[in-house]
């Protein structure tokens, strides 16, 4: 079996958080390793880090001590703009809420980052319609988020994601806001993404039934990774 | 990119419709009430130089050059035919016409009173723009017949058919007097023909006042009007049969006038200042909630990769809109108002006022209605000021909420 090339990989990676004289260790060394093609759900009670961890992994925020790589960057090396400049062009997002722009219509919400990526307008538009007919929300394409559901907007949100075929989509307890249905709908979608087109995802939930769809699951306490698990069937 | 930037931000305003709608309404009322005072400003000065230039002073007058100061019958203009005759020749010339001032006595029985004998040219005044525009024929002055201001008339007492003595200073030294009958009274906005005036034809006055073919001034109209006096004035001065005597503009012959119009131009300078003010203080307010409320979303927006530069364009771009949009409905409102005055005329004044004299201002009683106007650069202050302030209202937000950290804006 050949070794995978990684897109993200995590080395003695503590986070402290200050607030007044309190000081709060939200990370407590981790290493961790994500290999292209991955598909890891970060498992946790609420404190355990989840969230800390994939800001780490997706550039929005910078290590107390250790080191964050990206697709062959260090984090530490890097200033605001240039961060910027590595999840525009190598990193998808899916949030827990306030996803979308409300203003913009479900296609344009996908075409964004394409367009931040300077990809043409024709050319744009015909991707997000691809990736939204994909994801069974061809028909939505021109409804702006309040006219859609919050399953539909999360796949909205996947459809963004992926949109600019990125090495690394970090999705943020994707489901917590979706009823149960929503919630399988949007984890088949993104587990066919990662099955058709290996995209890389690492989503952060505690709903055990989400972490079913998972091939590899991290779990974390305290801010500490307990066990790393792959897992041959889902 | 600049496009998209630009339709998220005209998508962005309508999100909070209220909000919006009481920002446009704060602009939009600021750049009316400037445009409503503009009208206004216009309106007054052109019906003020109108009354002050019309009738009496025209946009140019030539004199002796100690005329104006002195005040002497014996400083006159020579060949006063002539001048005017040459005067006429000029480009840009509408109507020039002589006129003799004179002080002197009048007594209809045995109490005198003092008047102003004005010598002017009958015909050339009727027929536009000078002391007799409108009078009936009938009414006009005659040699021996007299026109009376009503102010005048209504003091001493006066009435069409009444004989006055008049006794002054003729040029020559002499004293000159003359016997006059009344043939009609003449309302006038010029406060000093309506309370001391004595209407007499030039000729007779030049043999009352031993002034053969002398005046003491020349009137001039321009084609220009009031605006185009000074070069007008300019080059009437350049003309050789009025070399050696002044000739001045109407701004430099009443200067306070002139300055009156400034300070009032400054009065509305003050206005626009206030009411922009208030306009800056609502696109302000606006922009901080926009930008407040959008804490997460702008954080989202970061977080993908947003750069901070088309952020800022984005809430300046609305900010922008906001404010242009709002100088767009009041600028269409102010100028609507401003038209309709302009056709109906504002009053100054209650007619039905006893005397109804109006407002003297400067020597001129304004009993007339003034038509509000405006011109192009009225709305300039307004596009540009707005402007200026929805940049400014918007970068602060902008700037800050471009410095966030999309992890600390995503905390809301």
């Amino acid at each position: 079996m050949t070794s995978k090339p990684y897109v993200a990989v995590a080395e003695g990676v503590t986070k402290v958080f200050k607030n007044g004289k309190l000081e709060v260790q939200a990370l407590r060394g981790i290493d961790l390793s994500i290999e292209a093609g991955d598909f890891v759900a970060l498992v946790g009670p609420s404190g355990s880090g989840k969230t800390t961890l994939l800001n780490l992994l997706g550039a929005l925020d910078q290590p107390t001590s250790g080191e964050v790589e990206l697709v062959g960057q260090r984090l530490t090396k890097l200033g605001k703009a240039q961060r910027a400049k590595l999840r525009l062009g190598s990193l998808g997002f899916v949030f827990q809420a306030y996803n979308l722009v409300p203003v913009l219509t479900a296609a344009e919400n996908v075409e964004f980052v394409l367009e931040l990526q300077g990809v043409g307008k024709a050319q744009r538009r015909a991707r997000a319609l691809e990736v939204l007919g994909e994801l069974g929300l061809a028909e939505l394409a021109d409804r702006r988020p309040n006219e859609l559901s919050g399953g539909q907007q999360q796949r909205v949100a996947v459809a963004r994601a992926v949109a600019s075929r990125p090495k690394l989509v970090l999705a943020d307890e994707p489901t917590a806001n979706l009823d149960t249905d929503n919630a399988e709908q949007l984890m088949q979608a993104m587990e066919t993404l990662h099955d058709e087109h290996g995209v890389t995802f690492v989503f952060s939930t505690h709903d055990p039934r989400v972490v079913a769809h998972a091939s590899r699951v991290v779990r974390l306490v305290d801010g500490k990774i307990t066990s790393d698990e792959r897992r041959e069937e889902r | 990119m600049l496009g998209s930037t630009l339709s998220m931000a005209w998508r962005n305003l309508g999100r909070n419709r209220r909000r919006t709608a009481l920002a446009l309404a704060a602009i939009a009322i600021a750049q009316m009430s400037v445009l409503l005072v503009d009208g206004l400003m216009h309106g007054f000065v052109d019906s003020t130089l109108e009354a002050l230039t019309g009738p009496m002073m025209g946009d140019v007058q030539v004199h002796h050059p100690e005329w104006r100061e002195e005040r002497a019958p014996d400083l006159v203009l020579e060949d006063a035919a002539a001048k005017v005759e040459a005067t006429r020749a000029v480009d840009g010339v509408e109507s020039a016409y002589a006129r003799i001032y004179a002080p002197a006595l009048a007594a209809r029985e045995v109490d005198g009173f003092a008047v102003m004998v004005v010598g002017i040219d009958v015909d050339a005044e009727r027929a536009g723009g000078g002391l007799l525009q409108g009078l009936a024929a009938e009414a006009s002055p005659a040699p021996g017949r007299v026109l009376v201001g009503a102010r005048l008339a209504r003091e001493q007492g006066l009435s069409v058919g009444d004989e006055l003595a008049i006794m002054g200073a003729a040029a020559d030294g002499s004293i000159a007097n003359d016997l006059l009958t009344v043939s009609g009274i003449l309302s006038t906005p010029v406060e000093a023909i309506d309370r001391r005036g004595l209407i007499v034809p030039l000729e007779s006055a030049q043999d009352i006042f031993a002034m053969p073919d002398q005046a003491h001034e020349i009137t001039v109209h321009g084609e220009g009007g009031p605006g185009d006096a000074a070069a007008l004035a300019g080059r009437l001065g350049a003309l050789p049969a009025l070399d050696g005597l002044e000739v001045l503009p109407w701004d430099e012959l009443s200067p306070e006038l002139a300055q009156f119009f400034e300070i009032a131009g400054a009065y509305g300078y003050i206005v626009m200042l206030i009411v922009f003010l208030a306009a800056a203080a609502g696109v302000i307010n606006t922009m901080l909630m926009a930008t407040f409320e959008r804490r997460r979303e702008i954080g989202m927006m970061l977080s993908l990769g947003t750069t901070p530069g088309r952020l800022v364009r984005m809430i300046v771009f609305e900010a922008v809109i906001l404010g242009l949009l709002g100088v767009l409905i009041g600028s269409a409102l102010g100028a609507l108002i401003v038209v309709y005055q302009g056709q109906t005329g504002v009053s100054f004044y209650d007619p039905a006022a006893e005397g109804a004299a109006g407002i003297a201002v400067y020597g001129v009683n304004f009993s007339r209605d003034m038509y509000p106007r405006l011109v192009a650069g009225d709305f300039v202050p307004g596009f540009v000021g707005i402007s200026v302030i929805s940049v400014l209202a918007a970068l602060w937000p902008a700037l800050a909420a471009a410095r966030l950290e999309p992890v600390e804006a995503m905390r809301g």
